[in-house]
């Protein structure tokens, strides 16, 4: 008989209670979406992973082991769902690693990061519309996404665009290591009347990032530059993960996920 | 002694006079810069291939054919180059197709697309004002580009915002067939107090699409939408491989190509 199993592939967060509220709720959403397979768990983070070992005694599979143990244990057919924000390095590695396995597991899929196809893009700016501009409050929203220097880091970019074509015209995206970045953002904002905004991490998890890059006391966090602008700034530190909207798109991208 | 090459990889098309003056061009202007390396010449688009024999008589290489044809005249160092604009499905089939050869030449190396790090969209802002800067207020420059169902057509909103931002609020990126398209672009031109656009191919060979997608007179064409609008529209019906400028924007590629 077949063994079957869903495996979903995170960053990972050595906050607790954000782990709980993102990664757990989303692994927990695509299990029950897949009755019949095993739930399996796998971090890329190397960092984060050895932290957690040495701070909690928790063991966490990286890909390769989450991978050898699915073929050690019997599996011939799992589907890999990684909960990346785009088709990034992360998930370069996570779909290098993944098809290295091809021959070991006879039926192996992979499902596709939140931000890949122009209907992920219309349906992430229905989920920011829907779960995400209300809590702002009538405020306009800046995303804070990560940033990369892969080619995907445009991502953001079509998001703004889209987004703006949408007709939300008080939500920006900016990022910390990327472009746009936060002095791109602030022009854009600039000379719209705006006294309050709020902000908000684009990521799957609300950890370091957002507690520092975004919402930290320290000058060049999101929040210190733009109360040095004038505004009266509102951190909202929730990650896209704790949303059902954007929980319901990796269940759907990990039913749609493709042989490989 | 080392055989050294430098293998030149385009799309291709099968009209002769642009194929020289784009294509050819750049194929020149790369081998100026490897004076030691022998040139040549490949195509990715397999149907371009075939009509250039029917017509001309000509054999291309198909990409995989061309790298054979060096193995087996005993080159041993490769550089390959190729002209696409962006790291979308055309390049993963060169990038795959060259990681295939791996091992086999004591050096091999891939320089990649116009539009990969941060740095290649400044560089393409900078040349883009250079050579096209509307000539007053009152006159929009809207780049052309092709769009795509793969992730990086991203790459279009992401130029268009560096333009944005950078303070160039008069230049603007639309796609044929991806985002942003025409009509996300004309609501974005209008209100703005353009009188005039000039419209310019973000494709290296000016082929079929601008030819008819921008300049035709069909009344879907980017030209007859922007004149419905009421602008005065001159469209530029030339490669971006025509222009000296973006040539050396490949060759600087092609001189930083890394060994895979």
């Amino acid at each position: 008989m077949s063994r079957k199993a869903v495996l979903v592939i995170s960053f990972g967060t050595s906050y607790n209670d954000t782990r709980e509220k993102t990664i757990t709720a989303i692994e927990n959403a695509i299990a029950e979406n897949f009755p019949d397979r095993e739930l399996r768990r796998a971090w890329t983070s190397r960092m984060i992973v050895a932290k957690l070992k040495k701070r909690d005694g928790e063991h966490i599979d990286n890909v390769t082991e989450a991978m050898d143990r699915l073929v050690a244990d019997g599996f011939d057919d799992v589907i890999v769902q990684s909960t990346h924000v785009m088709n990034g390095e992360e998930y370069d590695i996570v779909s290098d690693t993944v098809s290295l396995y091809r021959d070991r597991i006879p039926h192996l899929y992979l499902g596709k990061p939140l931000l890949t196809t122009d209907d992920d893009y219309n349906s992430v700016v229905a989920c920011i519309a829907r779960d995400l501009v209300p809590l702002a409050g009538g405020r306009p929203l800046v995303l804070m996404g990560h940033g990369t220097e892969h080619f995907a880091n445009a991502t953001y970019s079509e998001l703004q665009m889209k987004l703006y074509f949408a007709g939300y015209h008080d939500v920006f995206v900016t990022t910390v290591e990327g472009f746009p970045d936060f002095d791109n953002t602030l022009e854009l904002m600039r000379g719209r009347g705006y006294e309050e905004v709020a902000v908000m991490p684009f990521m799957i998890v609300a950890g370091d990032h957002a507690n520092n890059d975004m919402a930290g006391d320290e000058d060049d966090s999101l929040r210190s530059v733009l109360e040095r602008e004038g505004y009266s700034v509102t951190c909202i530190i929730r990650g896209l993960g704790e949303m059902p909207s954007f929980r319901r798109m990796f269940i759907e991208h990990s039913g749609a996920a493709e042989e490989i | 002694m080392s055989k050294k090459a430098v293998l030149v990889v385009s799309y291709g098309t099968s009209y002769i006079e642009t194929r020289e003056k784009t294509i050819g061009a750049v194929e020149k202007a790369v081998a100026a810069a490897y004076p030691d390396r022998e040139l040549r010449r490949a195509f990715t688009a397999r149907m371009v291939i075939d009509i250039v024999k029917r017509k001309e008589g000509i054999q291309i290489d198909f990409i995989k054919d061309a790298l054979d044809r060096l193995l087996s005249e005993g080159f041993d160092d490769v550089v390959v180059q190729s002209t696409h604009i962006m790291n979308g499905g055309q390049f993963d089939y060169v990038a795959q197709a060259v990681n295939e050869y791996k091992g086999r030449f004591a050096s091999l190396c891939l320089g990649l697309p116009l539009l990969t790090s941060d740095e290649d969209y400044d560089r393409v802002v900078e040349t883009v004002l250079q050579e096209f800067a509307p000539a007053d207020d009152e006159t929009a420059l809207v780049l052309m580009g092709h769009g795509t169902v793969h992730y990086a057509n991203a790459t279009y909103s992401q130029l268009h915002l560096k333009f944005q931002y950078g303070g160039h609020r008069n230049v603007f990126v639309t796609t044929v067939g991806g985002v942003p398209e025409f009509d996300d672009t004309i609501g974005e031109l209008g209100g703005e107090g353009f009188r005039k656009v000039v419209l310019v191919p973000l494709m290296v060979v000016a082929g079929d699409h601008a030819t008819n997608d921008l300049a035709g007179p069909e009344e879907d064409s980017l030209r007859s939408l922007m004149e419905k609008e009421g602008y005065q529209v001159t469209c530029i019906v030339k490669g971006l491989g025509e222009n000296p400028a973006f040539q050396k924007l490949f060759v600087e590629h092609a001189l930083a190509a890394k060994q895979i």
